[in-house]
């Protein structure tokens, strides 16, 4: 199992070497930031001067060398903009995304189960067909025009929670502030989850082993619980899985609107920057959770289901 | 027992409800008295007044630090860290008086070595500073005695003074720099009216009140706290609800907060000009009859009204009208449609005409091009809209108009017009030297007039106001009438505070000054 899970983290390497060429290119393809910094009465020189002392002089390759290999060593650079190492201005958002993940995710979690299975063990009445109307609703919905309709709404019209901001950590005020952009943010990926499930329940329902386990005479929460979630589990947290994906790419705006302090909003500043070291520190990260949390989700797989084995593993 | 679950079920909803409703920010009765709390919309990333970048940082930067000079609400000079100043007859030597018994809030002293550290190390090139060209003219700065400093110029300049009330001439403490080295740049240390508490990047900047300044008695908030907040909707809302005392208030949102009766919202014409360019090198706009005819075309009144929300000043000219070397002489394009076909024709263009019109995404920028082109196309220009994002809009123009001075009007791709924007600060200079030079680098519509150019190299060296006035009243005449934009409209400074907060008054350049500003709690209000 070690074994595999080594190989899985070996793995990450070559996707994050894709990564960060990608964004390399992608970001130098559109200019560089030496004029923008320079203001505009500075001179040609002042401009030279500049892009010498940010390497932005030397050839692409060699450049994309260099931060290569100031990466292997961990570092990543420093901010265009403020001077301050990349590790520090990403490191000091860290901890606010990964409240808002969680929370967005233990939101969509707990929406997408509840109603997921509730829609499934009463399909066709009144319950599942609303459900079924709200999911497609929340699900066409754009995360900002959601957020700042619940602001207004929720922040405005009636005052329950602050419209932006980070809480102090652990106090109330934390839950508070979390509350609106953890719904925006959490609500489309709990649609969806709910979908997935409701569609996997009803057909682990048709099963002959839950036949079986109503005609032994267990209870109806006990063949929903023990028999029918735990198998109809397995797409809810692939999707789940991939969600934390779909969250990290929907914190970018949700960030913005909530003026939620994480690396959302620091990575769609540092674009309107070119602000290049930043921009690729932000996108990294990214990365790096992304195969982490995929390689969790494979992980979880073989507790939900024992005959899945992770490639490679030993036993 | 599903009764049951029910009715638990039913309780934490409640619960959780009650919590959750006690999160709005409530800041307590100690947290209010005598602290300010005021939301902006821009980017802040130094407080090192040589690298500084975006105007909110000077905004901010002004709390802190403190220069020789500085401009008042009336766009008047007045003395800050120099009680006097004095420049000699033949406008090479600058000689300032510095205030004497003023500490930096690190305690030691600000004296004349301290200024001239500080212009030292703007003009050293190692210091890559964004304001160096503000002191091309300066040769050296020298120390008379503990409080006199004289700079001495390379050229005759009559204006340096005006130079040294920007933010970036705002002097830091020498011994801090020492101290923090770049660091400096999230350390400020000054001499100004409050001192650096805590700056945590996207969340807040604290000050707290510096009880030894030169003006203590006017200064009467103890805490001051600048928040980023860059989405309009989500600021003005948390004014409405008291977390905020101050902000910003978006042109969207203008009219939105002056129905509002908890805001109070001021508002003052601001010192800057959005303006469409033509690349004046290549035709059509090469002639100044189809550059005329598009400035009789546009319908500036319902531009505002339509893509700005109401909010602005339609402008005659390059300088906004409260600037004190305004030319009120100056000829005005009036909305005349017909003039302008009339125009169109005579420069052979009757049958109609393409061109590209360049601008950025800002929301309210695309609407003001879509104003322009619809505006446009009824007297026959057909304009083709190309939108881009801020950065790269900014970098187009590197292709075409270099900073060595070389120009390729005619390059492929080139624009034919552009949206332009320039905040030009309280000098007629700030706006035309750079604007309308035919070596400026900001000057993207390839204009090019001898006279304009004689202007503007010899002003520095008009020694007197009057004389330089004039001087300015004759280039805003030429360009006018040489039309190398069309001259849209001037923006509006608008803050928005509550009714906790007493005795501000808003400045056309967007800074903000806690001179006198109070704030009171309610039971004092009652």
């Amino acid at each position: 199992m070690s074994t595999a899970v080594l190989r899985r983290l070996i793995d990450l390497i070559p996707t994050l070497i894709g990564v960060t060429l990608v964004t390399f290119v992608l970001m130098r393809a559109t200019g560089d930031p030496a004029s923008l910094m320079a203001g505009p009465e500075a001179t040609e020189e002042d401009v030279a001067q500049i892009r010498r002392d940010m390497g932005l002089d030397r050839a692409l390759p060699v450049q994309y060398g260099v931060y290569l290999w100031n990466l292997v060593r961990g570092d990543l650079g420093e901010s265009i903009t403020t001077g301050r190492p990349v590790v520090r201005e990403v490191g000091s958002r860290l901890g606010a995304s990964i409240e808002l993940t969680v929370f967005a995710m233990t939101f969509a979690l707990v929406t997408g189960l509840i109603v997921g299975v509730l829609s499934a063990v009463y399909p066709r009445t009144l319950l599942d067909n609303s459900v079924r109307f709200f999911v497609f609703v929340f699900l066409a919905m754009p995360s900002f025009w959601l957020g700042l309709e619940l602001i207004i709404l929720f922040s405005r019209t009636i005052p329950l929670f602050p419209p932006a901001g980070r809480g102090e950590p652990w106090t109330p005020s934390m839950f508070g502030h979390a509350t609106l952009p953890a719904v925006t943010l959490g609500v489309s990926i709990g649609a969806f989850l709910c979908r997935i499930l409701r569609s996997s329940m009803l057909q682990v329902l048709g099963q002959d082993y839950v036949r079986t386990a109503r005609a032994k005479g267990l209870g109806e929460g006990m063949v929903i619980m023990k028999h029918t979630l735990k198998n109809a589990m397995i797409p809810f947290v692939t999707v789940a899985g991939l969600a934390i994906g779909a969250l990290l790419g929907g914190s970018v705006i949700v960030e913005q609107v909530f003026n939620w302090p994480g690396i959302g909003k620091l990575l769609i500043d540092s674009i309107h920057e070119r602000n290049f070291p930043v921009t690729m520190g932000c996108v990294l990260v990214f990365a790096v959770v992304f195969v982490l949390v995929n390689l969790a989700v494979d992980l979880i797989y073989t507790l939900l289901d024992p005959r899945i084995r992770l490639e490679g593993a030993a036993d | 027992m599903f009764h049951s679950a029910r009715i638990t079920f039913a309780g934490a909803l409640l619960a959780t409800a009650a919590l959750l409703s006690g999160c709005i920010e409530q800041r307590s009765k100690e947290e209010l008295k005598d602290s300010l709390i005021h939301g902006f919309d821009s980017f802040v990333h130094t407080f090192d007044p040589a690298r500084q970048i975006y105007a909110q940082e000077t905004i901010i930067m002004s709390v802190v630090l403190e220069g020789l000079a500085r401009w008042n609400h009336d766009l008047e000079l007045e003395p800050a860290l120099a009680t006097h100043w004095e420049l000699s007859d033949d406008g090479m030597q600058w000689r300032f008086f510095l205030r004497e018994g003023v500490t930096f809030h690190d305690g030691t002293p600000f004296n004349a070595d301290a200024v001239k550290w500080h212009f030292d190390r703007i003009m050293d090139p190692a210091t890559a500073s964004t304001r160096r060209t503000q002191l091309a003219e300066v040769d050296s700065v020298e120390v008379i005695n503990d409080y006199e400093v004289m700079f001495h110029m390379r050229i005759p300049n009559s204006i340096l003074v005006e130079r040294l009330a920007s933010a970036f001439a705002s002097i830091p403490s020498p011994a801090a720099y020492e101290r923090y080295g770049s660091a400096i740049s999230e350390n400020p240390v000054g001499t100004g009216p409050y001192m650096f508490d805590e700056w945590k990047p996207d969340v807040h900047i604290r000050f707290k009140r510096n009880p030894d300044h030169w003006m203590a008695d006017e200064y009467h908030l103890e805490r001051l706290e600048f928040r980023p907040i860059r989405e309009n909707t989500t600021r003005l809302i948390l004014l409405e609800q008291g977390a905020l005392d101050m902000a910003n208030v978006a042109v969207p949102h203008v009219q939105v907060a002056e129905r509002n009766p908890s805001i109070e919202l001021q508002t003052t014409p601001a010192l800057n000009i959005r303006y469409i360019g033509f690349n004046t090198g290549k035709p059509p706009f090469d002639d100044v009859r189809v550059r005329r005819a598009a400035n009789y075309a546009i319908n500036k009144e319902a531009m505002i009204k339509y893509s700005f929300f109401g909010v602005g000043e339609a402008a005659t000219g390059p300088l906004p009208s409260i600037l004190a070397d305004y030319n009120p002489d100056i000829y005005e394009y009036t909305y005349d449609p017909d003039r302008a076909r009339e125009l169109l024709e005579e420069a052979g263009y009757g049958d109609g005409v393409t061109v590209t019109l360049w601008t950025h995404e800002s929301g309210l920028y695309r609407l003001a091009a879509d104003a322009v082109a619809e505006d446009l196309r009824r007297i026959g220009i057909n304009v083709r809209v190309q939108l881009y994002d801020n950065a790269t809009f900014t970098s187009n123009f590197d292709e075409y108009v270099l900073r060595t001075g070389e120009r390729f009007p005619l390059r492929d791709g080139v624009y034919d017009m552009f949206l332009g924007g320039w905040v030009g600060g309280h000098t007629a200079h700030g706006f035309l030297d750079l604007l309308f030079h035919s070596e400026s680098f900001s000057n993207k519509t390839f204009y090019a007039n001898e006279e304009v150019d004689e202007l503007l190299d010899a002003y520095k060296e008009l020694l007197t106001p009057e004389e330089r006035r004039v001087a300015f009243h004759r280039i805003q005449e030429i360009v006018v009438e040489e039309a190398p934009w069309i001259f849209a409209f001037h923006g509006q400074e608008n803050i928005g505070y509550n009714s906790r907060v007493r005795g501000f008054r808003i400045d056309p350049a967007g800074r903000l000054f806690f001179e006198g500003v109070r704030v009171v709690d309610d039971e004092e209000e009652e």
